[in-house]
């Protein structure tokens, strides 16, 4: 009803229709004024062009203007309409001789043309003709006009709810990191959300997600998503009197059955990531469903690796256990949490931003402190798009470790080059395990050296038969390194990069002869990384930790 | 060139001692092809790991192959002096639940 109302205010069609006739000549004017009088229209006969702007106004429906006049003529003052009134398409008078004059007209927003002399019928059903375009026109901007303002009021409303609820603030206090967020709303709301919740003194945990769909629905999804783990996270925390117990994958796998009915009953689904980082002992845990992944800068070898996870999103039909993932980091590492607004920003030439460019970025950015890292991302994007309006909703988070709360001491370094050939792995077993002793002396150390023996093993024979295709005569650097407690063996090679992602999980109830690899790498070791530096050259990072 | 190994019988159950140290990609394939000739005419086998001192996932590929070629003609794999770490990768990619390992050889025997 409302839209209806707003109509009549800008244009009354029960009141008599306003036609303006414009001729210089009296006897036109006159057999105008009575043809369109009959009509039932009411014609404002006028003499010049300048007139006829005289008598514009919300009104008139209708302008037939003769092409010759003084002061102004027909063809300027058609100019003055299209500009002011664009709604109004005048109707032009032309003389036989001035039809070049009238196609120009009709090029230049005329309704259409009449050839003097012309019959009574001819004009009568031109005017009743424009004027009936008009009254579309008039109410089809009207429709669109309140359209947008009850989008506008969606827009507004879901924004309001993704400020207040959605969007979580750093905690202040937390020693060992430093927290820069930001997160820039497009025209049309998405349901991401990010927020931190300190469980104990020892542990900060970080979530983000991304509901799929925009607007209200996925704000209130989002927030619902959010109330539901906030309150998991709560409950937890009441019954443990200040001790965390609930694994970042049972806080999931919970969350997921609040939510599971919900989510499929609308249609909808929701990427997440939640991370759980012990700055005092170096560690991240964490759950990736289905969300972009992370990127791990690490200072030491200015390389960037990717968390991966590797859950199907939250709503997916495919329910199998949340698994969560474990890696550590060291004093000066960068993790960047973003949304999928981010890489899915387009160049005018179509071109995504993609992951690969903001790899690249953050190799040559990461040591900048976060607040200006983000604030480059941001300017990159911008950049690249050309534009700094988003059609998606823009989140980059990015959180440092701080310098001195990880002081590691160098024990010992030593670099080892073999050839990609199978006959080596012996020699890469005695390298490894000789490093390995030399820091770990305990007998009951010998399974933990055993583990670094098989791993090795396992992703040289991956770089020789994959990355080098069972090519001899190519070299394979192995950069081993101790700390205390910790120990790292960078392989590093130049051959076709890998993606572990690629590789399917072994089926460990049927094992098969082939695709244990990576699994057997994965259970040896604290942590693997694989990264691919802008010199081509890949590095595949095993870490290995002990008490 | 095979790998190093050498069989005895003890009436229809052949015993093959693995005359390596390792078991890795660089000889998986050919412990594969040279178990292949020798197992032809047995149907019960025993494999003797007790020089193993490795084996990796490729290894244990292979293993798994002599087990499926046997258990196709409807023989049987065992293994016996299989040492502590090898054990632990058995277990880590649960090998030991598909093929029986015994301590010694006498065990293995006694086994069939």
């Amino acid at each position: 009803m409302e839209q209806e109302h707003t109509i009549e205010q800008a244009y009354a069609p029960e009141e008599p229709r306003q036609v303006i006739i414009a001729d210089d000549d009296l006897t036109t004017l006159k057999i105008l004024e009575r043809t369109l009088e009959k009509a039932g229209f009411t014609p404002i006969p006028v003499s010049s062009g300048r007139q006829v702007i005289g008598h514009l106004s919300g009104a008139v429906c209708a302008v037939i203007l003769d092409i010759q006049m003084p002061e102004m003529n027909g063809l300027e003052c058609l100019d003055y309409i299209n500009r002011q009134y664009p709604d109004l398409s005048p109707i032009m008078l032309t003389a036989s001789d001035e039809v070049a004059d009238a196609v120009y007209a009709m090029k230049h927003g005329a309704f259409d043309y009449i050839v003097k002399p012309f019959q009574a019928s001819q004009i009568t059903a031109l005017v009743s003709h424009a004027v009936h375009s008009f009254e579309q026109t008039i109410r089809l901007r009207e429709a669109e006009e309140s359209l947008r303002q009850a989008r506008e009021n969606e827009i507004y409303v879901a924004s309001r709810i993704q400020r207040s609820l959605l969007l979580g603030k750093p905690p202040t206090d937390f020693p060992g990191v430093q927290i820069a967020h930001m997160t820039i709303p497009s025209q049309e709301i998405d349901g991401d959300f990010y927020d931190f919740i300190q469980m104990d003194s020892q542990s900060m945990d970080f979530v983000v997600a991304d509901v799929m769909g925009k607007g209200i629905r996925a704000a209130f999804m989002g927030a619902a998503l959010k109330s539901h783990l906030l309150r998991v996270v709560n409950e937890t925390r009441l019954s443990t009197e200040g001790r965390v117990f609930i694994e970042p994958e049972e806080i999931v796998d919970t969350v997921y059955s609040h939510m599971i009915d919900e989510l499929q009953d609308l249609e909808s689904f929701v990427t997440l990531f939640y991370a759980r980082f012990y700055p005092k002992s170096s560690r991240l845990t964490y759950v990736d469903c289905g969300h972009v992944q992370p990127l791990h800068f690490h200072h030491r070898s200015r390389r960037v690796s990717l968390l991966r996870g590797g859950n199907m999103p939250l709503g997916f039909p495919e329910k199998e256990p949340f698994r969560q993932f474990n890696t550590t980091f060291e004093a000066g590492d960068v993790f960047l949490f973003y949304s999928d607004g981010l890489t899915e920003t387009r160049s005018r030439s179509g071109e995504l931003f993609g992951e690969e460019r903001l790899i690249n970025f953050m190799t040559a950015h990461g040591t900048d402190p976060p607040d200006d890292l983000i604030q480059a991302v941001k300017a990159e994007v911008v950049n690249f798009s050309g534009t700094a309006e988003f059609a998606d909703d823009f989140t980059c988070i990015a959180i440092k470790i701080d310098a001195d709360s990880v002081p590691l001491e160098l024990l010992g370094r030593q670099t080892f080059v073999f050839d990609s050939r199978l006959d080596e792995l012996q020699r890469v077993r005695r390298c490894v395990r000789i490093f390995g002793k030399k820091y770990m002396r305990r007998a009951s150390d010998e399974p933990r050296i055993a583990g670094i023996e098989l791993a090795a093993v396992e992703l040289t024979s991956n770089i020789i038969r994959h990355a080098y295709e069972n090519q001899s005569g190519h070299p394979i650097r192995l950069e081993a390194v101790a700390y205390p407690r910790e120990m790292t063996f960078s392989f590093y090679d130049r051959g076709k990069p890998f993606d572990p992602d690629a590789v399917p999980a072994p089926a460990l109830d049927r094992p098969k002869e082939g695709g244990m690899g990576v699994y057997i790498i994965e259970k040896s070791v604290e942590e693997i990384t694989y990264s691919r530096g802008g010199d081509g050259q890949n590095c595949a990072c095993m870490r290995i930790r002990w008490c | 060139m095979g790998v190093k190994l050498k069989v005895n019988t003890y009436v229809d159950i052949a015993v093959v001692d693995l005359k390596e140290k390792a078991l890795d990609a660089s000889n998986s394939e050919k412990l594969k092809k040279s178990m292949a000739e020798t197992l032809n005419d047995y149907e019960k086998v025993v494999l003797d790991l007790s020089r193993v001192e490795f084996v990796d996932s490729s290894g244990c590929g292979a293993l798994l192959s002599c087990l499926r070629q046997l258990g196709d003609r409807g023989g049987e794999l065992k293994l016996c002096g299989v040492q502590k770490n090898v054990q632990r990768l058995f277990e880590l990619v649960r090998m030991n639940r598909i093929i029986d390992i015994y301590p010694t050889k006498d065990d293995a025997l006694k086994g069939f």
